[in-house]
């Protein structure tokens, strides 16, 4: 009996661990949304519109990769757990109910970077092999 | 304003005005909406169409941006309800937050659909917009229209309202100066208008009319005022005139020298009834008719002639008949010449007087002739005594005539008395005081004296006293009445008294209660003696039978113990008719009578009276009356014959009742002698029935002895085993080696053994389960003991009925020496003390059958009270006598309660129980199924017991005749005829009744105490 709740105890753990490195081949990027680490399950809130406002009174503003983007299936299935097809429907149901401010697609990495410079309250997801600015980097817990 | 010409046309056009245009409103309003709708669905359409565009080019090049600010443009410059976005699985709307329902059939909304395809797949747009705005557009749009025509309306009014007033403009400037002349208030300005216009022609005309008017009515005022003062002054002058006349109640007449009336007052017109228009001019000889006395208008002619003044009463005759009476007091008015110009009369109407004073006269008359008639004694006298008037009454009783007693006085017609009272009358009369309850006694010229009560009151003159008048009325004949009816009731009491006395009267006080009868009735009558005479008709004499005398007279009966018919003839004769003899001067009698022979004394008056005994004459009563003679009335008589007839049927009844004595004491003597014998054969007769009854009780003794012997010989029986079985016990007891017992262990034996219960009958399965029982434990516990020595104590143990939990008793056995022995000697002595118990119980029974049987046999003599008993102990004692012959196959139901008690001669109940027991057991002697019930049922009122039983049928005529004595069905055999009927005797001390009910199947007693 006790044997089977330490190996129940050690499987979750391991899960848990394997669940932060899928973050592994890939940064989140934000300009001044008021903190510099993030939940991963915040940060998903905040890729799928669910909050509007960062804590400094930011719009929140999602960018995220078209469909035109090499990554963006890999980064759908990473963030919103769908395939690319489903979150543009997600988000076109968000945008035309109302619910959201509507996200910013971009072709590539550094059209993401760049837009993400430019726009405060701005956060986006972008290859680690993408030189990022310290300031722009969120730490994803 | 409101009723102006101007308005009046006005109002109407305006009203026309404004339905025309509200219908116009309503017109153009619903044209709107058909128009707005039909652009709106239209914009609906395209808009769709575009905004379709959009959204699939916003999802194409991933430009969400442009897809929400498309919707928000939309919402903001056009306006709808909701959008829906099909795509795919996808089912959204814009607004999110839209809650709104809505119906597609419902006119309230307009939608269209627009379908494109996009990267997403297959979309649809579905375009929802609310017809509210719609309206509200509508709405805003006919404000503005219905601005307009409020605006046209008002002006065209306006226009209208000011043309009407133009048009009306003459007419009330006509109406206005219409006003004006009527207030006169006009003014002689002519009119802004030309001289040929038709209102100003009016205008001038109404103007010199109006100026007309006027001067016509000042005219008029002054001719008014001048005429109210002419007849101010007239009218001041005439009141002045005639005010004295005019005030005054009296006729005031004014005539001239030609005495022609010229002016008469209203007084006047009053009393004559003639108004002055009617009476001037004509002279005062219209008021006088025939019955106006002629010498009284010649005096008053004569008067005036010589021009004096006239005072004089006159009867006249007014206008309508009435005939009045006038104190005239006429004047002659001279003139300077000193001649008679006219003359003025005043009247004075005195007619009222005149009626009362001839009313009065006549009421004076009337009221003489009342008294005259009064039944009453009325006279009159002055303050002398002097008789001024009588009535006829008065005159009638007195003898005399009116003239005869004029002026003579009262005093010679009152007797003694009644003059000293009148001395005290006369004063009081003349004081003024009437005398009331006069009670006098009057003289007639007869000398008949006359009783009077009555009063007297004084007569007045001018307020004087001058005498008095008495009403009196005659009262002898009452007085008369009354002292006899006083007399009578004294009589009657006084017959009422005696005839009370010889109520109940023992018969040796008769001969005095007679005597004092007579006595007290010579009294009444002031009689001196009272006798009663028997006649003896066969022996031709008449005989004393009682008498009694006053203490101044001598007694007669000696000498008249025994007289002759002969010698008193006559009133035997008047006797024999019927009739009483009375003499009431005695003096009269012939000197040769029986009577003057035999009355030497006084004697003034006589008074006999027959006795009568249905037709025949047997006596009679006599009362000798001395010193005055006495008149006897009829109802002194009547009670007199009374008393006589009184006397006889006393002494009818004295004789009756001495017979009736003598019968009672022949009849007691009879009835002691009979009451001697009876109470010899009463004796008797309870000896035969109680033998009778102890006879029977023994012949049921005897029947049901062999019985009685079976249950006394199992009970013995059961004793003379047991006795046995003891012997044999204590025999075996003794045989054993006691001594290997302890003292401790002995007593311990005889302490619990003979305290056992006693539990003689137990099954044969229990013994063998309790023995398993019982030897498991003792293996367990004992078990260096060997095998079969356990297993006899074991045996023993149980057949004592000693079971595992007595632990002392098992350990008491295993210590002991010999264990063996130890359970044994306890099982002998508690089987020995269990088989006295059972000859204990044996001997009660034999007892208990004993004890029934003398209880039963019990001499009914023993028993004169009523006890109370148990029902049920009574009955049982009787069931157990008949124990024997009920337990063979007889099914017993006794539901008696157990505390049930009642009160009885319980005794006697045995025999009654008994015979009815051994009746019905004798009834199913025969058969194979017995039953006897016995139940009870109380009411408040009573008790009722029931004995039934399942024997054959009574037949009807045994049934009739079973409680008879000595009537039986069982001759042959043992029956005497009497259980039955001792039953029937045993019931009736009870007072209780029985029933009998019998068919097939059962035979019901039912007993009711």
């Amino acid at each position: 009996m006790g044997f089977r709740i330490l190996a129940l105890f050690i499987c979750l753990i391991s899960f848990s661990k394997l669940q932060a490195q899928s973050f592994g081949n890939y940064q989140v990027i934000g300009n001044s949304i008021g903190v510099s680490s993030l939940s991963e399950t915040n940060f998903k809130a905040y890729m799928k519109g669910k909050y509007t406002l960062w804590s400094n009174n930011h719009q929140v503003l999602v960018v995220f990769p078209s469909s035109d983007h090499a990554k963006a299936e890999e980064i759908s299935r990473l963030v919103y757990n769908r395939s690319h097809t489903a979150t543009r429907k997600y988000w076109l149901s968000v945008v035309f109910q109302g619910r959201s401010i509507a996200p910013k697609f971009c072709d590539t990495d550094q059209e993401i970077l760049e837009f993400v410079k430019s726009k405060k309250g701005s956060i986006g997801i972008v290859s680690k092999s993408v030189g990022v600015p310290e300031n722009l980097k969120i730490t994803i817990n | 304003m409101l009723k102006s010409l101007g308005f009046r046309i006005w109002l109407p056009f305006s009203l026309a005005l404004l339905t025309v245009f509200c219908v116009l409103s309503i017109y153009n309003t619903s044209q709107q909406e058909e128009i707005f709708l039909k652009n709106r669905k239209s914009e609906v359409r395209k808009l769709s169409q575009t905004l379709s565009k959009q959204i699939k080019k916003g999802i194409e090049e991933e430009d969400f941006e442009s897809i929400t600010k498309s919707l928000e443009i939309t919402k903001s410059a056009f306006g709808f309800e909701v959008i829906h976005l099909e795509l795919g699985d996808l089912n959204i709307k814009y607004p999110a937050n839209s809650k709104m329902k809505y119906d597609v059939s419902n006119t309230n909304f307009i939608e269209d659909d627009f379908e494109f395809s996009s990267s997403l797949g297959k979309a649809k747009l579905h375009f929802i917009s609310s017809t509210k705005l719609l309206n509200t557009s509508i709405q805003e749009n006919n404000w503005s229209v219905f601005f307009i025509f409020l605006v046209v309306f008002i002006v065209s009014s306006a226009i209208f309202f000011w043309l009407t007033l133009r048009i009306s403009k003459p007419f009330r400037e006509l109406v206005q100066l219409a006003n004006k002349i009527k207030n006169q208030e006009y003014s002689h300005n002519e009119l802004d208008l030309p001289d040929t216009s038709e209102i100003q022609i009016i205008h001038k005309s109404l103007l010199s009319l109006n100026d007309s008017l006027r001067s016509r009515e000042e005219y008029k005022d002054n001719l008014l005022k001048e005429l109210k003062k002419q007849v101010e002054i007239q009218t001041q002058e005439l009141n002045q005139l005639s005010m004295v006349a005019m005030n005054t109640t009296n006729g005031v007449i004014i005539t001239n020298k030609e005495k022609e009336i010229i002016w008469v007052n209203k007084s006047f017109e009053k009393i004559t009834g003639y108004s002055s228009l009617e009476i001037l001019g004509k002279t005062p000889k219209v008021f006088q008719f025939e019955k106006t006395d002629p010498v009284v208008i010649e005096r008053m002619n004569q008067q005036l002639a010589e021009k004096k003044v006239v005072n004089e009463e006159i009867l006249n005759i007014g206008k309508h008949g009435r005939e009045y009476w006038l104190a005239l007091n006429i004047v002659p008015i001279l003139d300077s010449e000193n001649e008679v110009s006219g003359f003025i009369a005043v009247e004075t109407d005195i007619t009222e007087k005149r009626n009362w004073e001839t009313k009065l006269i006549k009421s004076e008359e009337n009221l003489r002739q009342i008294l005259n008639s009064s039944s009453e004694l009325i006279h009159t006298m002055d303050l002398e005594g002097n008789i001024l008037w009588a009535n006829e009454s008065w005159l009638q009783k007195m003898g005399v005539e009116l003239d005869e007693v004029n002026g003579k006085s009262l005093t010679s017609f009152l007797d003694e008395a009644t003059l000293n009272e009148f001395k005290d009358v006369i004063p009081k009369v003349a004081e003024g005081l009437p005398v009331e309850n006069l009670d006098c006694i009057f003289i007639s010229t007869s000398k008949k004296e006359i009783k009077l009560k009555g009063k007297s009151i004084p007569v007045y003159e001018n307020g004087v006293v001058i005498g008095s008048q008495a009403y009196l009325h005659d009262v002898t004949d009452i007085v008369a009445a009354q002292k006899e009816i006083v007399e009578m009731s004294k009589l009657q009491k006084l017959a009422i008294d005696i005839s009370n006395r010889f109520i109940n009267l023992p018969i040796e006080q008769y001969n005095q209660a007679v005597i004092d009868s007579l006595r007290e009735l010579s009294n009444f009558i002031d009689a001196k003696r009272g006798y009663v005479f028997e006649y003896k008709l066969k022996e031709g004499y008449c005989a004393f039978t009682h008498e009694w005398f006053a203490s101044d007279i001598h007694s007669k009966k000696d000498g008249l113990n025994k007289i002759d018919l002969s010698l008193m003839q006559v009133k035997f004769d008047k006797h024999q008719k019927g009739e009483i003899v009375l003499i009431q001067d005695f003096s009269e009698l012939p000197d040769s009578s029986f009577g003057k022979l035999m009355y030497s004394e006084g004697l003034k008056t006589i008074i006999t009276l027959p006795i009568y005994d249905e037709e025949n004459l047997v006596g009679f009563i006599g009362f000798d009356i001395f010193d005055q003679q006495r008149n006897f009335t009829n109802e002194e008589i009547e009670i007199l014959r009374l008393f006589a007839q009184m006397l006889l049927n006393i002494d009818k009844r004295m004789k009756f009742i001495d017979d009736l004595n003598k019968s009672k004491l022949n009849i007691q003597k009879m009835n002691d002698t009979l009451e001697r014998k009876v109470i010899d054969n009463t004796k008797k007769n309870l000896d035969l029935s109680r033998t009778l009854v102890e006879q029977e009780k023994l012949a049921t003794i005897g029947e049901i002895s062999a019985g009685i012997a079976h249950d006394l010989n199992t009970p013995l029986g059961t004793i003379r085993v047991g006795a046995d079985n003891v012997r044999y016990m204590i025999d075996r007891i003794f045989e054993k080696d006691l001594a290997s017992l302890s003292h401790d262990n002995l007593t311990f034996i005889l302490k619990h053994a003979p305290h056992r219960k006693v539990e003689n009958f137990i099954g044969g399965l229990q013994l063998r389960k309790d023995r398993i029982e019982m030897h498991a434990f003792l293996k367990e516990k004992y078990s260096d003991y060997n095998e079969k020595l356990l297993l006899e104590i074991t045996e023993l143990l149980v057949k004592a009925r000693v079971n595992t939990n007595d632990e002392e008793l098992i350990n008491q056995t295993f210590e002991s020496n010999n264990p063996l022995l130890f359970a044994d000697t306890f099982y002998q002595i508690y089987q020995a003390c269990n088989q006295l118990e059972t000859i204990k119980k044996s001997s009660d029974k034999a007892v208990k059958v004993v004890q029934d049987v003398r209880s039963f046999i019990k001499g009914e003599g023993l028993q004169n009270e009523k006890r109370r008993f148990n029902l049920k102990e009574n009955i049982d004692t009787v069931l157990g006598v008949f124990r024997y012959e009920l337990a063979q196959d007889v099914e017993i139901k006794n539901e008696i309660d157990d505390d049930f008690e009642m009160e009885g001669y319980d005794v006697k109940l045995f025999q009654l129980w008994s015979n009815l027991i051994k009746n019905s057991l004798e009834a199913m002697e025969d058969q194979e199924n017995k039953y006897i019930g016995i139940f009870c049922a109380c009411t408040p009122e009573n008790t009722v017991i029931i004995f039934e039983n399942n024997g054959p049928k009574i037949p009807d005529d045994v049934r009739e005749n079973m409680f008879k004595k000595f009537y039986t069905t069982k001759a042959k055999k043992s029956g005497s005829g009497l259980g039955l009927s001792i039953v029937k005797n045993i019931l009736t001390d009870h007072n209780a009744s029985i029933e009998v009910e019998s068919d097939d199947k059962i035979t019901r007693f039912r007993i009711t105490f």
